[in-house]
C-alpha cells in the first residue's frame, strides 16, 4: 500500500466503511510511514474538535429566541399545510393569476401564427449558419472553472461545485475552461453567458465538464460559438 | 435521554402530527435539529447572528411546506436542505463582493500527499480556551473553498452521515467521501499552525 491507496482508505476508515482485508497492509503502512501516520492522527484529532459540542454551540437564548420567533410566524394565517385546501400552495397562487391574464390579454392568433412562422424561418436561416460555421469549428473539452476558484480546485477540478461557478461568474469573475493539461482558457463574452446558462439550467451540483465549441483563430479569450454539458467519462 | 421502554417517536409521525395542526409535535422536532442545524449554519456563515437567522427561516419555511415533505425522504435531509439553501442565500447577501478576498484560495497543488507533516500537540482543550480554541476551527474553516467548508459543516459539524450529506448536496456518496478526504486535509494542514507543536 503506497501513501495514496492509505489516504484513500484513511477516508473508508473514518467512515467506518473500511473493508476486513485492507486492514493489514493499512496497518503496516501505518507503521512504516511517518507523514501518514501523524496525517491520521492528527485528522482524528481534528474531527473529534469539530464534533465537539461545546465548540460552534447555540449562544445562550438563541433557542429561546427561536421559538418566540417561531410562536410569532405559527400564528401567522399559515395554517399547517394539510388544513388548506389543495390547490393553495402560496408561491403559485399568487404567480398563476397573472400568467393567465398576461397570455389571454391582446394575444390574437393570427399573430401568433405570424410569430411561429418567423421563428421557423430563423431556424432555417440559424441551420445554413450553423453548417458553415462547423466547416471550420474545432472542439474543445474540459472542466468548467473560473478565474478565482482555478487555483484551489486546481489539482481536482471536478469538484467546483455549480453554485459556486454561478456565483463567480455573475460577480464578474472570468470564466473559462481547465484543458487536459491543466492550463486555464478564459471564455469569450458569448461563452461566459453560455456557461452560465448551462450550469443554471443543469442540475449538476459539480463535475462541471464541457464540450466546448470554438470559432477558429481565437484570440487570448476563447471564442465559444455552442457549449455542453456532459460527461467527463463520455468525453475521453 | 429516552426513557427506556418508550420508543422515540420518530420524525415522520410528528411530521404528520404537525400537519394536523399539533403544534407540540413541530417544536418537538425544532428541539430535535435546532443545535445541529445551528451548528453547520454557524460554519457556512460565519457569524452567529446569521447562524441564529438561518435556523429560525429555515424552521418557518418547513413549517409552511411540511405538505410538500415526501415520506421517502428523511426529515433531517430535507430540513438540511432548506437551511444550506438558506444559508447561502444569506451569504450570498452579506459577503456579495466581500467574500472573495476572504476566501483566497491557497494553491494546495499536487494531490495531498501528506509531506513534512507536523504532528500536534495532545488535547489542546488542557492549553487552550474554549474559546481560543473555537476560533482557530472557526478561522481554520474559513479559509477552505465553500465546497469543501459545505461537506465538512454537514458531515464533520452537523454529523450527518456521508449518505445524509450526499442526499443534502444531491451528489453521489463516492463524490462526498473524496471531497471530504481533500477537505480534511486541506484543513487538517491549516490547523497545523496554531494547534502544532511548533506552535
Ligand atoms: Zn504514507
Amino acid at each position: 500500500m503506497d501513501c495514496h491507496e492509505f489516504l484513500a482508505q484513511m477516508a473508508e476508515l473514518l467512515d467506518g466503511d473500511m473493508a476486513a482485508s485492507a486492514a493489514d497492509a493499512f496497518d503496516r503502512h501505518r507503521q512504516a510511514c511517518a507523514h501518514c501516520r501523524t496525517a491520521l492522527a492528527t485528522v482524528e484529532q481534528m474531527r473529534r474538535l469539530y464534533a465537539d459540542e461545546r465548540f460552534f454551540a447555540m449562544p445562550e437564548g438563541a433557542s429561546e429566541r427561536l421559538r418566540q420567533s417561531l410562536a410569532a410566524g405559527l400564528e401567522e394565517p399559515l395554517a399547517p399545510a394539510a388544513l388548506r385546501p389543495a390547490a393553495a400552495v402560496p408561491s403559485s397562487a399568487a404567480a398563476a393569476p397573472r400568467r393567465r391574464g398576461w397570455l389571454g390579454f391582446g394575444a390574437d392568433t393570427g399573430r401568433l401564427r405570424a410569430l411561429a412562422w418567423a421563428a421557423a424561418a430563423a431556424v432555417v436561416v440559424l441551420a445554413v449558419g450553423v453548417a458553415r460555421w462547423q466547416a471550420s469549428a474545432s472542439t474543445t473539452s474540459g472542466w468548467l472553472v473560473d478565474s478565482h476558484c482555478y487555483a484551489a480546485y486546481k489539482s481536482h477540478p471536478g469538484d467546483h461545485p455549480s453554485d459556486c461557478f454561478i456565483k463567480c461568474a455573475t460577480s464578474g469573475k472570468t470564466v473559462g475552461i481547465e484543458d487536459a493539461q491543466g492550463r486555464f482558457h478564459p471564455f469569450n463574452a458569448r461563452g461566459r453567458a453560455q456557461a452560465i446558462a448551462a450550469v443554471e439550467a443543469s442540475h449538476r451540483k459539480d463535475h462541471l465538464w464541457v464540450t466546448v465549441k470554438t470559432a477558429p483563430a481565437s484570440g487570448p479569450a476563447l471564442d465559444v460559438v455552442a457549449l455542453t454539458l456532459g460527461d467527463p467519462a463520455a468525453a475521453r | 435521554m429516552p426513557e427506556s421502554g418508550t420508543a422515540v417517536e420518530d420524525d415522520l409521525a410528528l411530521v404528520r402530527r404537525a400537519c394536523s395542526g399539533d403544534r407540540e409535535a413541530f417544536y418537538t422536532l425544532v428541539s430535535r435539529y435546532e443545535r445541529g442545524l445551528f451548528r453547520s449554519a454557524l460554519a457556512i456563515t460565519r457569524n452567529q447572528a446569521d447562524a441564529e437567522e438561518v435556523v429560525q427561516e429555515t424552521f418557518l419555511r418547513a413549517y409552511e411546506h411540511l405538505n410538500q415533505f415526501r415520506a421517502e425522504a428523511k426529515f433531517q435531509t430535507w430540513l438540511t436542505q432548506i437551511a444550506l439553501n438558506t444559508a447561502r442565500m444569506k451569504l450570498r447577501k452579506a459577503h456579495a463582493g466581500l467574500w472573495e478576498s476572504l476566501d483566497e484560495p491557497r494553491a494546495t497543488e499536487d494531490g495531498f500527499l501528506p509531506r513534512d507533516v507536523a504532528e500536534w500537540r495532545e488535547n489542546p482543550e488542557q492549553r487552550l480556551g474554549r474559546v481560543e480554541i473555537e476560533t482557530i476551527l472557526h478561522h481554520a474553516l474559513q479559509g477552505l473553498p465553500p465546497g469543501y467548508r459545505e461537506v465538512v459543516a454537514l458531515r464533520d459539524i452537523q454529523m450527518l452521515s456521508t449518505q445524509e450529506t450526499a442526499d443534502v448536496l444531491g451528489m453521489s456518496v463516492a463524490n462526498v467521501k473524496t471531497r471530504l478526504l481533500r477537505a480534511r486535509l486541506q484543513l487538517r494542514e491549516r490547523l497545523a499552525g496554531p494547534l502544532g507543536k511548533r506552535a
